[in-house]
């Protein structure tokens, strides 16, 4: 492909490797595995460049990353490296370093929104991956509706259902969770 | 304005919070929870939530990730010109057994690209799919689509409208396969589509033999005259096995 094209592409698709990473990272749970992930889904999208119709760029993008994340959870799943609660713990360390990279002592208030941080994406883990997604779509990088429906490739209709639902599970595994203190750690991704 | 009650606002809630509600829909909930303690109570919930999870943030990459993509980036660019004459030399040295060399460099080849095929073709597939760009040229007539093909390839594909009651030619379009341009033609079956990627067999990386099923797809390549075809769908491998027998 010639150069210009090249950087056309990068001034495309670059912006969006925040969004990119961000889902991959909830999809497979694991930071290397994430940006391995965004790594091929760029190179694919490179490659397909050609076949890019000029339509919203992070959604095609995001369309191929989920992709890949997908194939390596079922690659995963028949290779039998489920992940399980050891995962959640490393991603509760993992975390720390992502969300701060300073590491001077937390006063008590950034403590408390450490603390709540926590236990919010340990809820959204326990989301069954089809829930996972949207949600991330919607609350992180606020994509509208159709673009997700895009994304995850189900009509409008479901995506709004999928939502409710990944809300309603939210509020449910959030609530337990403040009330203990606690968050339930075993895996759910599997169940519908 | 429309008045609804709050099993219907409840059904809309999420998608008000979200802004996707057309303007009519919009005043009727707005109106309704200013008048329903409950609904509104259901509301702030979904707004705290939101504010909860905004606060939480999502993973931020970690330094440096985009130097390596864009470093990957140049690398790849060029490595697909570079890798292949490469190997062929390194398999050259191999002078003292050359011709038995060459035949297992084939053999291997095959059986490492077979693997990266399926998962490509596979890909193309689905992507075409979500993406809604499946077809780029529809029409079950192979003079319309073929030409349409061939202006846009370096090689004029035989498209065959071989089953017009059973499997129908939906159109075509060109793409990519491992890189390397291909023609495709789409077929219908039921609800189900199959992706059928013509190349000619002096650019192509599909193997001249190739049945396989994965993740629910079923594909099977084969060869004809100058050209190298792989059939891609999620109809079973009987079903697909049918379209093809008659395209060969």
């Amino acid at each position: 492909m010639p150069k210009a094209s090249k950087h056309e592409f990068e001034l495309l698709f670059l912006p969006h490797l925040g969004a990119a990473y961000s889902l991959a990272r909830w999809l497979l749970r694991h930071p290397q595995d994430a940006e391995d992930a965004v790594q091929e889904a760029i190179l694919r999208a490179f490659r397909r460049y050609e076949t890019y119709d000029g339509g919203n760029a992070r959604a095609w993008l995001l369309a191929i990353v989920r992709n890949i994340c997908l194939t390596a959870i079922e690659r995963r799943r028949s290779e039998n490296k489920v992940i399980i609660l050891g995962d959640i713990v490393h991603e509760r360390e993992q975390q720390r370093v992502e969300a701060q990279p300073d590491p001077a002592p937390l006063q008590d208030a950034q403590m408390l929104a450490a603390e709540d941080q926590r236990r919010v994406h340990a809820a959204i883990a326990t989301l069954p991956t089809q829930f996972r997604e949207v949600l991330v779509l919607r609350e992180f990088h606020e994509l509208n509706y159709r673009d997700i429906a895009e994304i995850v490739g189900t009509p409008v209709g479901t995506v709004m259902s999928r939502l409710a639902r990944a809300r309603e599970k939210l509020k449910a595994a959030l609530s337990g969770s403040d009330l203990s203190g606690s968050v339930d750690m075993t895996e759910t991704g599997q169940k519908q | 304005m429309t008045r609804i009650d709050c099993s219907e606002v409840r059904d809309l809630l999420n998608a008000y919070v979200d802004d996707e509600l057309s303007v009519s829909e919009q005043r009727a909930v707005s109106s309704h929870i200013t008048q329903c303690g409950t609904c509104f109570a259901a509301l702030s919930e979904l707004k705290s939530l939101r504010a909860r999870l905004r606060a939480a943030g999502t993973f931020a990459p970690l330094t440096g990730f985009e130097a390596r993509v864009v470093a990957q980036l140049a690398t790849s660019a060029q490595t697909s010109q570079v890798r292949r004459p490469r190997i062929l030399l390194a398999v050259s040295h191999l002078a003292a057994a050359a011709i038995g060399a060459f035949v297992l460099y084939g053999a291997m080849t095959y059986v490492g690209t077979a693997d990266r095929l399926v998962r490509d073709g596979i890909e193309v597939h689905t992507q075409a799919i979500m993406a809604n760009r499946l077809i780029q040229v529809a029409s079950s007539d192979t003079h319309a689509v073929r030409p349409w093909l061939t202006e846009r390839l370096p090689f004029a594909p035989p498209v065959k409208n071989v089953a017009p009651a059973e499997f129908p030619l939906l159109g075509g379009r060109v793409d990519r396969l491992q890189g390397r341009p291909a023609a495709v033609a789409v077929y219908g079956r039921r609800k189900h589509h199959v992706t059928l990627f013509i190349q000619p067999v002096d650019a192509t990386s599909i193997p001249p033999e190739l049945e396989a099923t994965r993740n629910g797809f079923a594909l099977a390549a084969w060869r004809a005259g100058d050209f190298a075809y792989l059939a891609v769908s999620d109809l079973g491998p009987d079903e697909l096995k049918s379209l093809i027998d008659r395209l060969k």
